[in-house]
């Protein structure tokens, strides 16, 4: 009879056999120059399965004590519930939170149970918001677009504290009619209310005069040195006193423009790139030490255009007036 | 010209990726079945660990699914299973230098 292999070595059976028999290395290591040793390496190492370590008297300790602690911990993280507290609903969602030049969105699971909406992350476990069902005074569920770029349905509470909430929640519109179920009050908020807080979350920080016009939009930030000029997405806010760029991916203002130093709008195509051709461009020309133009892309150009062009006019007028 | 479809680039990448962590990820199950087996953990213990193991396990699947990679995991995976393969079979077997050699010095 002859010994003949029967299967195919695979990846998984050499690891496994390595982990099962447990490897040692031993790796002495001199690295030198001209001769010289400079550097010495001395290493030992053993790899091996748990099982085959603590078979070998190695680590039996460790995993003791791992073990024991994973079991402390976890029964600490357990998300802590009142006696007569029963979870309705359990859903993804996360919250804006801003605190300070720390703002974000943080991740976790949404669970709404008789008495509270909470939000909880369970690694590592930290509950990220939570409000009583009677503190909240309002409901409202709006479509707009994520971080991701995604179009998504945010849910914004105001609270009895005045503060106002917004969530993202996996499926936003049971969540508000379980909410409503529980008998919360979800009629009084309107948009209007909503954008001085859905501004906050962007460009809201700097902007405390009152705006006319708000979109997202592109702006081709000049050139600087070796670097050719690029296109980065923004938001761009119209005010009663400037014409405002909020740079989406350094999150703060790119470009700033005051009303009265705005010289010209005009919308025509350009050829932006070889592949982008024939794209519709906001020229804004302005003066800034000299004579500087600003090009934006996006949606709705000219109305943006005639926009601008009024607030520039009215501002003028205002002026005379003073 | 080089051309280099953004689509084979992340399947190729991806796949790679995916392929190496799920090598390690079964490993990982290997060895949890000979925890388990040898019988020092808990009940609660296992459940857990058996639990955390399914999750992981759905959610390579969903990553496969969902970036359409499936297939080049498995090109891959069948690739390192052939590498190792002709490798050990080298190294266990010291009769098979000769052959190479032979077959070395016929083609030289």
């Amino acid at each position: 009879m002859e010994a003949i292999r029967a299967k195919q070595a695979t990846i998984d059976d050499l690891l496994e056999r390595i982990l099962d028999k447990g490897i040692i290395l031993n790796l002495d290591l001199v690295i030198g120059v001209a001769g010289i040793p400079l550097i010495g390496v001395n290493l030992r190492a053993a790899i091996a399965a748990v099982e085959t370590m603590i078979e070998y008297g190695f680590m039996q300790a460790w995993d003791e004590d791992l073990r024991q602690y994973a079991i402390r911990e976890l029964r600490q993280k357990k998300l802590a519930l009142g006696s007569d507290e029963t979870i309705l609903l359990d859903m993804f969602g996360s919250y804006w939170h801003s605190d300070g030049i720390y703002r974000a969105w943080r991740p976790g699971r949404l669970y709404l149970t008789n008495h509270r909406l909470i939000l909880y992350r369970q690694e590592p476990a930290e509950v990220l918001f939570q409000t009583h069902l009677a503190e909240i005074r309002g409901i409202l569920v709006n479509e707009e677009t994520y971080f991701t770029g995604a179009q998504r349905k945010m849910l914004y509470l105001s609270l009895a504290s005045e503060e106002m909430a917004c969530l993202y929640a996996e499926d936003a519109e049971t969540l508000k009619q379980a909410l409503e179920e529980r008998g919360v009050n979800s009629g009084k908020m309107s948009l209007e209310n909503l954008t001085p807080f859905t501004q906050a979350m962007r460009a809201g920080s700097v902007i405390k005069e009152k705006t006319v016009a708000e979109g997202k939009m592109a702006y081709q930030v000049p050139g600087t040195d070796i670097f050719g000029p690029t296109w980065r997405p923004g938001w761009l806010y119209l005010t009663v006193e400037r014409l405002l760029w909020w740079s989406d991916s350094d999150g703060r203002v790119g470009l700033e423009i005051p009303l009265d130093s705005i010289k010209g709008v005009h919308v025509d195509t350009q050829h932006l790139s070889s592949a982008l051709k024939n794209q519709e461009v906001l020229t804004i020309a302005y003066q800034n030490s000299h004579d500087d133009r600003a090009l934006f892309s996006g949606a709705m150009l000219s109305e943006w255009r005639r926009q601008v062009k009024e607030q520039v006019l009215d501002h003028e007028s205002g002026d005379s007036h003073a | 010209m080089l051309d280099i479809d953004e689509d084979s680039l992340k399947h190729g990448v991806l796949g790679l990726v995916i392929a190496l962590v799920e090598v390690i990820k079964d490993a990982l199950k290997t060895q949890a079945f000979k925890r388990m087996e040898a019988g020092s953990l808990g009940e609660e213990e296992m459940n857990r660990l058996g639990e955390a193991l399914m999750e992981l396990d759905n959610a390579f699947a969903q990553i496969k699914e969902e970036h359409g990679v499936a297939e080049t995991v498995q090109k891959v995976r069948d690739g390192l299973d052939d590498v190792v393969d002709e490798v050990l079979d080298k190294w266990i077997n010291p009769e098979r230098w000769s052959e190479e050699l032979a077959t070395k010095n016929i083609r030289d």
